[in-house]
């Protein structure tokens, strides 16, 4: 059995997270869900993941705030993160693309198929 | 008395005291000789009876021939007078004759010629060529009236000469006269155009006081000329003399927070480059109090004679319109991310309970699933309609032009609805003409106006219908066409198939499906790319659209948003979804 991957989700919205949760349990995957920003923070001194999804816009800390910070550990620089966000402002894609996401995704407009595809793809490459 | 008449009368009574001499010295000559004849004879006869008384015989016969012979002496004297008298009555008539021949008939010719000459006829001479005095005076006479003619030629000639002078002086008059009426003309119409110059800078000024946008004028070494009130107002200067001053001190701005020094302003900017600036839009005006005005501005360089002499800068106080702009684009964000959240949640977990992930469901439950999930599409696509709709009213839809096939976006649109064709059993047909090659367009827009119109084609064909596609080139434009054999759009609702939200009657009650935004999304978008669109259609037999697109492509436009896709509810996501 292959090794499981941890993937961090950074949701407040609980009715979202809780479709992660469940989606990505169900295709293998150990889900680690954060409230905000600065708990993903916290969670990331315990456990380093994979892959990261993060939304933009939540309380304490927001996305942005969250991936500069993470960015700036050298240790984190391979952590790969999925900004999932429903702004689809250029200027928010420009952002997410300079603070190193790998990918920007409108939640609303995908389907939650074509998302586990993407996760696929950037774990597996 | 005239002299002619004279010497008649003087000829007459010559004549008259000739003749009658003439006849009593005849009449007393005849009775003198007779008497005497008759004495003699008496005297003899007396003298003879006395003889013969005597007896003295005498003879009277020599007596007698003395006596006759005495009465022929008498006669021959008597002749001699007679002959001595018509000579000189035949002088005195020849005398006369001579007098009358040359000179009465000459005078009376002369003052028939002279009267005709008196006349005026100075041409006219006198025709008498004769060597005596009458003769020298007509020659004198025709002389003087030579002299005369002469003169009076002159005279007239002068007179030529005075009339053309005169004329002369006179069209000299008319050209002075008509120089004088000119120059009021001109005065007239000087005192006019000054009166215009003069309401015209009046009207000017009025224009420029009443005017919002605030301008401003400098020389060529940066003193201000001229400012408005407006502009005044906008940099808080009411009170504040500022023509005269360098626009150093009186238009402080920053950018971001850095100061723009004086000769980086537009304003200055525009002499250099000789052409008109915009300001960045990043431009802030530092006020009178300090505080900082957000400027829309465009500096010209006021060019006369091709010289610049200085520069003129529109400004306008845009710091509320940036904050309404805000609000906007802060709202945007908030119904975008508000409501795209919670159908993110409904849209996933349906897709999971669809997927099968979280448990078998029955038909019944698959079926009412279904249908929310095509709600839940709808309600995205809806939203994004709407987000593209505010955008691009907001004049913020970014157009990024690059060479674009424009067959390749309409196949691959096609392609992209190759389920649903399927689905319907329609037949399409493209008409693509490949010699369009590639065009400068924003090819996500273009897609956009593609999908829109084929996405409608096949939602509102029936079965088995038909859809077809064309490009055509088009002189500068490129001609598309859509045509299905759909539904149609009812006469009565198409003149409103390009408003916001605008549903046909008859296709509510089959689709539930549709924003009502898209058609209003592709004329948006075609119009602002400088081409038309236009349809025609009839009720339960098809519609086609028409669009042109000029060839020489869109402009260029940075926004700060891109157009959001049109994402069919039923379609795309499907499609996926199945695959």
């Amino acid at each position: 059995m292959p090794e499981q991957k941890t993937i961090l989700v950074v949701e407040d919205d609980k009715a979202i997270a809780e479709v992660y949760e469940m989606k990505l349990q169900f295709e293998g995957f150990n889900v680690i869900i954060a409230n905000n920003g600065l708990e993903a923070l916290s969670t990331i001194k315990e456990t380093v993941p994979d892959l990261i999804l993060l939304d933009i816009i939540m309380p304490k800390m927001n996305g942005f705030d969250f991936l500069s910070q993470l960015k700036k550990d050298p240790a984190n620089q391979n952590i790969k993160v999925i900004i999932m966000s429903n702004l689809g402002q250029d200027i928010d894609r420009k952002r997410g693309e300079e603070l190193g996401a790998v990918e920007y995704i409108v939640k609303s407009d995908s389907n939650i198929d074509e998302i586990l595809e993407k996760i696929t793809k950037h774990l597996g490459g | 008395m005239r002299i002619q008449t004279r010497i008649h009368w003087l000829l007459l009574f010559a004549f008259t005291i000739t003749i009658c001499f003439g006849i009593v010295w005849v009449l007393q000559f005849l009775q003198v000789s007779t008497s005497l004849h008759t004495y003699v004879i008496d005297e003899l006869s007396t003298a003879e009876e006395v003889l013969r008384e005597n007896q003295v015989s005498v003879s009277i016969a020599s007596a007698q021939e003395a006596t006759e012979q005495m009465r022929h002496s008498l006669k021959k004297t008597m002749t001699v007078t007679t002959v001595l008298l018509g000579a000189i009555f035949l002088f005195l008539s020849l005398l006369f004759f001579e007098l009358y021949r040359s000179v009465i008939v000459p005078i009376v010719r002369m003052r028939k010629d002279y009267e005709i000459i008196g006349r005026g006829d100075l041409s006219h001479r006198v025709e008498y060529h004769s060597e005596d005095e009458i003769g020298d005076l007509a020659k004198e006479m025709n002389a003087l009236t030579e002299h005369l003619s002469e003169s009076q030629q002159e005279v007239k000639k002068e007179q030529q000469k005075l009339i053309v002078s005169l004329q002369e002086s006179e069209e000299q008059k008319m050209f002075l006269e008509d120089v004088r009426k000119a120059m009021i003309n001109l005065l007239e119409d000087i005192e006019e155009e000054k009166t215009n110059a003069i309401r015209h800078a009046q009207k000017s000024e009025v224009i420029l006081k009443s005017m919002d946008e605030g301008v401003c004028v400098v020389d060529l070494s940066g003193k201000i000329q001229f400012m408005n009130s407006a502009g005044k107002t906008i940099l808080g200067r009411e009170k504040q003399k500022v023509v005269g001053k360098h626009v150093s001190r009186m238009l402080k701005a920053v950018q971001g927070e850095k100061k723009v020094s004086a000769s980086k302003l537009p304003i200055m900017l525009c002499m250099k480059k000789g052409k008109a600036l915009k300001g960045p839009s990043d431009l802030l005006f530092t006020s009178k109090s300090g505080s900082r005005v957000a400027v829309e501005s465009v500096a010209s360089p006021l060019t006369i004679d091709q010289k610049v002499e200085g520069a003129v800068l529109m400004f306008r106080d845009v710091t509320r319109a940036r904050e309404v702009d805000r609000t906007k684009s802060e709202f945007i964000s908030i119904v975008s991310h508000q409501l795209r959240t919670p159908l993110t949640a409904l849209r996933w977990h349906n897709e999971m309970i669809l997927a099968g992930n979280l448990g078998e469901i029955s038909e019944k439950q698959n079926t009412s699933f279904k249908k929310m999930y095509g709600s839940i599409l709808r309600m995205v696509a809806l939203v994004n309609a709407m987000l593209n709709v505010a955008r691009i009213e907001a004049g913020r839809i970014e157009i990024e032009p690059v060479p674009t096939d424009l067959a390749r976006v309409a196949e691959g649109v096609l392609g992209k609805y190759e389920t649903q064709i399927k689905d319907k059993s329609l037949e399409v047909a493209t008409d693509i003409d490949v010699s369009i090659g590639e065009i400068n367009v924003d090819p996500c827009l273009i897609e956009e106006v593609f999908s829109n119109l084929v996405s409608n084609a096949i939602k509102y064909s029936l079965e088995k219908g038909g859809v077809s596609l064309s490009l055509k080139s088009d002189g500068d434009m490129v001609k598309g066409k859509i045509s299905d054999t759909g539904l149609g759009i009812p006469k009565e609702q198409q003149d409103k198939v390009f408003t916001k939200f605008f549903r046909g009657e008859n296709i509510l009650s089959e689709d539930t499906d549709g924003t009502g935004l898209g058609l209003y999304i592709v004329k948006a978008i075609i119009e602002s790319s400088g081409g038309k669109i236009w349809f025609e259609s009839e009720e339960n037999n098809g519609t086609t659209f028409w669009f042109t697109l000029p060839k020489s492509g869109m402009m260029k436009r940075s926004g700060d948003r891109k157009i959001v896709p049109l994402e069919t509810s039923w379609g795309h996501s499907h499609q996926k979804k199945q695959s």
